[in-house]
């Protein structure tokens, strides 16, 4: 739902683009692997959930430099606001998983 | 006692939780920073407020303030200025037709901890990493820097406002 409480983007639209955008040759090195679920949040409005596989040497670095972090933060904001220019009603949610 | 001080100290215990363990973080350790860095935002954006509505409040009545700002209101106030363009709750009418940026930064992370801090709380399943544990007390620590810079626009000071009373906005007469 978008904010006028109507349909946004059709799912597919958004997923088209959620591929785009989750592509491997888009994201940064480090990032082994992108997946993304849709659903809703713990509000009950819908949600896509996107993971950012990384491996445990990098999660490590990316633990104790904070410059390394800050690129991160900058990589998934970035896709964040992307997502929400979409205006497709699901409010994007993005998190780091452990890739093995 | 006056809570004014709370969120500079609830972020830094944040960032003591989640550096807790040298090596292998506890998921507890990390699930209390998160909830811990939500509560840090949420008495940020209370105690700024109600600075700016009403700045002299005495000690006392600003802690009975404090019990007007409900958490699933603020979330559907962030969702919605997060956003560029943002709308009047259930309605076309534009309330803020291109958000300042820093506004979206800092609403859009206080609707991801609130979204974290509901799994650290009540998902068990949920596992969590240190490192996005720890970007999280970044944008935390980045919002109260970048608050100073944005308070005085338009977007921020409808922001706040809408934080109480955003069904007010549709009202027609």
């Amino acid at each position: 739902m978008n904010a006028l409480g109507e349909p946004g983007t059709d799912t597919q639209a958004l997923e088209s683009t959620l591929r785009e955008l989750l592509a491997p040759e888009r994201l940064p090195d480090y990032i082994k692997f992108a997946r993304y679920e849709l659903g809703t949040d713990h509000t009950g409005e819908p949600a896509v959930r996107v993971f950012l596989g990384i491996e445990p040497k990098m999660l490590a670095i990316l633990e104790k430099d904070k410059e390394q972090r800050g690129k991160y933060i900058e990589f998934s904001d970035d896709l964040s606001f992307k997502i929400l220019r979409l205006e497709s009603g699901y409010f994007p949610y993005i998190r780091m998983a452990e890739a093995a | 006692m006056s809570a004014r001080q709370l969120p500079e100290h609830l972020l830094e215990q944040a960032r003591h939780l989640a550096k807790r363990e040298r090596t292998r973080p506890r998921q507890a350790s990390l699930r209390r920073a998160l909830s811990t860095a939500y509560y840090a935002l949420f008495h940020f954006f209370i105690r700024e407020a109600v600075q700016q509505i009403a700045p002299h409040l005495s000690d006392e009545n600003y802690n009975r303030v404090y019990r007007w700002f409900d958490h699933g209101a603020m979330i559907r106030v962030a969702r919605a200025f997060s956003q560029e363009l943002v709308r009047i709750e259930k309605s076309k009418d534009e309330l803020v037709p291109t958000n300042n940026f820093g506004v979206q930064f800092i609403a859009k992370h206080f609707s991801d901890l609130q979204e974290l801090r509901h799994l650290a709380d009540y998902d068990s399943g949920t596992i969590f990493v240190r490192a996005d544990v720890l970007a999280m007390t970044d944008r935390v620590a980045t919002a109260f820097l970048l608050w100073p810079v944005v308070k005085k626009s338009p977007e921020a000071n409808t922001f706040l406002l809408s934080l109480l009373l955003w069904e007010k906005w549709g009202k027609q007469r």
